[in-house]
């Protein structure tokens, strides 16, 4: 069993006898209102996508399923393409890889699950190297660490950085949390 | 109509009067105004007591304590805050023949976040109920605000009856209206800087009286220009009388913030503490949607009057001077507020509303098998 807290993209759970994919996991929380979690996912018998809401401590029955190391490949019209070591290609959809997206470069390592066979979905590293292509310049004085601002990744998606962080520089983020990890020298 | 015959609100009292506040007032409008029959199931029936002395007898106060046998389930079950319905509650609903809605009321926040998780239908993963949070909010896509149908014309009327004022004030030992004071009435929690508040009002260039209702110790003290009213605990009926008498007010809470909305006269807001400071996160997002049609200096002072009445150890330097010089200006603000909430449907209307569309898609889907 898992939380819904502890549920993440690429996750396979049964709701009322149906197996669903977590396609995107987003936790908010605010003053007394309980934490909730809000889900995109796809019914893995009908293919339908729905969204949900559920409390962070909500239980799922998650079921285990087959993965595969791959790398990703290229982009062909509306599918992304991944590969294995054996060069067994791999397409999935971009509602599939949403999460992913944000990261997505070339020959980047990835884990794609499978259900009854087929693909469904893909899992980025936990860390992972990135430049930052644009932020505000820093400001002086600031090493603190504690000033956040915006920094954008080649795929155009934005993170927070330490004020100190500057343009070119290679940072390590973590995937699960999309956050700042430390400057790679 | 697909209207509910019954409807059952599950309350769990954690602490003060908020959460039983904002559930009495939902069976209460259910019950007389869209006269359904109505269970307010509610673990510590005491906390009503104290704001609702004699409880409208068209609701059904049930205890809910261990003993609580729950027979048969409502169309309509509203869980309050995420209070967690008990098993044999769950297995009742579960095991109905047609499923009741099941709405988990939440918090009132003006957070974006909020309006995409309001009436988000979710399947319950173990026992195939569908179950929706339900988010009160200020905006016309969210799940509304509390307020009787009459609200608005109780209170029209007793603003602009100063007999009727001066009345209700002889009831609690009040002063009479005098347009040469400035009125406030006082909620609020323990951590509030009033010691902060009445020492820079004390040297205010106009009387200043405050109505501070207390558990206890009765009385009046002066200090300076400043008289401080110690008055009973008022009822959830009668704090609306106060609010309204008053030039401005200081609440509490999530329904004496929403009513003091309705006062339509200025207000300041006391949110309740919670770690990490995500209550300030909240207040400053209704600040954002309150403050963003009023001109910038008024919005600097209330936004400055917020931030010190919420935190400790913020340095006052003439905030509350300047609040009191601008409640006129406020004073329209609040209006303005107060008629843009009431020009939308009010909460329970909503409810209603989300309770028949989702019969009806249900009905539809049904047809289509």
């Amino acid at each position: 069993m898992k939380t819904a807290q502890e549920l993440k993209p690429g996750n396979v759970v049964v709701i009322d006898s149906t197996p669903i994919v977590i396609q995107k996991a987003e936790l908010n929380k605010s003053g007394r209102n309980a934490a909730v979690m809000k889900f995109k996912f796809r019914n893995l018998l009908t293919g339908g996508n729905s969204e949900a809401v559920y409390k962070t401590d909500e239980k799922f029955e998650d079921i285990i399923l087959e993965t595969k190391q791959v790398s990703y490949s290229y982009e062909a019209g509306d599918m992304y393409v991944f590969m294995d070591e054996e060069y067994n290609q791999y397409e999935l959809s971009k509602d599939d890889i949403e999460e992913v997206l944000k990261y997505l470069e070339e020959q980047m390592p990835c884990e794609v699950t499978f259900y009854e066979g087929k693909p469904i979905s893909v899992t980025a590293p936990v860390k992972l190297v990135r430049e930052v292509v644009y932020t505000e310049p820093a400001v002086r004085g600031d090493t603190s660490g504690k000033v956040m601002k915006p920094a954008r990744l080649p795929s155009g998606y934005e993170i927070l950085v330490p004020a100190f962080v500057e343009i070119g520089e290679k940072i390590e983020i973590d995937t699960r949390t999309d956050e700042y990890v430390s400057r790679v020298k | 109509m697909n209207f509910p015959r019954c409807v059952d609100i599950f309350c769990r009292v954690i602490d003060n009067f908020g959460d039983v506040g904002v559930c009495w007032r939902l069976a209460r409008q259910l019950a007389v105004e869209d006269e359904l029959a109505v269970r307010l199931f509610i673990d510590d029936p005491s906390s009503l007591t104290k704001i609702v002395p004699i409880p409208d007898p068209s609701v059904n106060v049930v205890v809910w304590d261990n003993a609580l046998v729950y027979g048969e389930a409502a169309d309509l079950v509203i869980e309050a805050f995420a209070c967690d319905l008990p098993e044999q509650v769950l297995s009742v609903m579960k095991n109905r023949s047609i499923p009741p809605i099941w709405i988990d009321l939440e918090y009132l926040t003006a957070e974006d976040w909020a309006l995409s998780c309001h009436a988000v239908p979710s399947l319950h993963p173990m026992m195939g109920v569908k179950k929706t949070l339900f988010f009160p909010g200020f905006d016309v896509t969210s799940g509304g605000l509390l307020r009787e149908h009459d609200l608005i014309e109780r209170r029209d009327l007793f603003q602009n009856d100063i007999v009727a004022q001066n009345k209700w004030r002889k009831c609690y030992n009040l002063p009479e209206f005098d347009s040469n004071c400035i009125d406030l009435s006082l909620f609020c929690y323990k951590s509030a800087p009033i010691e902060q508040i009445f020492d820079e009002l004390l040297t205010y260039t106009c009387p200043v009286r405050v109505f501070h209702p207390v558990v206890s110790g009765f009385g009046v003290k002066k200090r300076g220009s400043l008289m401080i009213y110690r008055i009973p605990f008022v009822s959830q009926d009668q704090y609306d009388y106060l609010l309204w008498t008053c030039t401005a007010n200081f609440v509490r809470g999530e329904d004496s913030f929403v009513r003091a909305q309705m006062a339509g006269r200025p207000m300041i807001w006391n949110i309740y503490v919670q770690e990490k400071g995500t209550h300030l996160v909240k207040m400053r997002a209704f600040l954002d949607l309150y403050l963003a049609s009023f001109p910038l200096p008024l919005r600097e002072v209330l936004a400055q009057s917020f931030e010190l009445w919420n935190q400790e150890d913020q340095i006052c330097e003439g905030v509350w001077k300047k609040f009191l010089d601008h409640l006129p200006k406020l004073d329209r603000q609040a209006q303005i507020w107060s008629d843009r909430l009431c020009c939308q449907s009010p909460l329970t209307v909503r409810l209603l509303e989300f309770y028949q569309n989702t019969k009806n898609n249900v009905l539809i889907k049904k047809d289509k098998l």
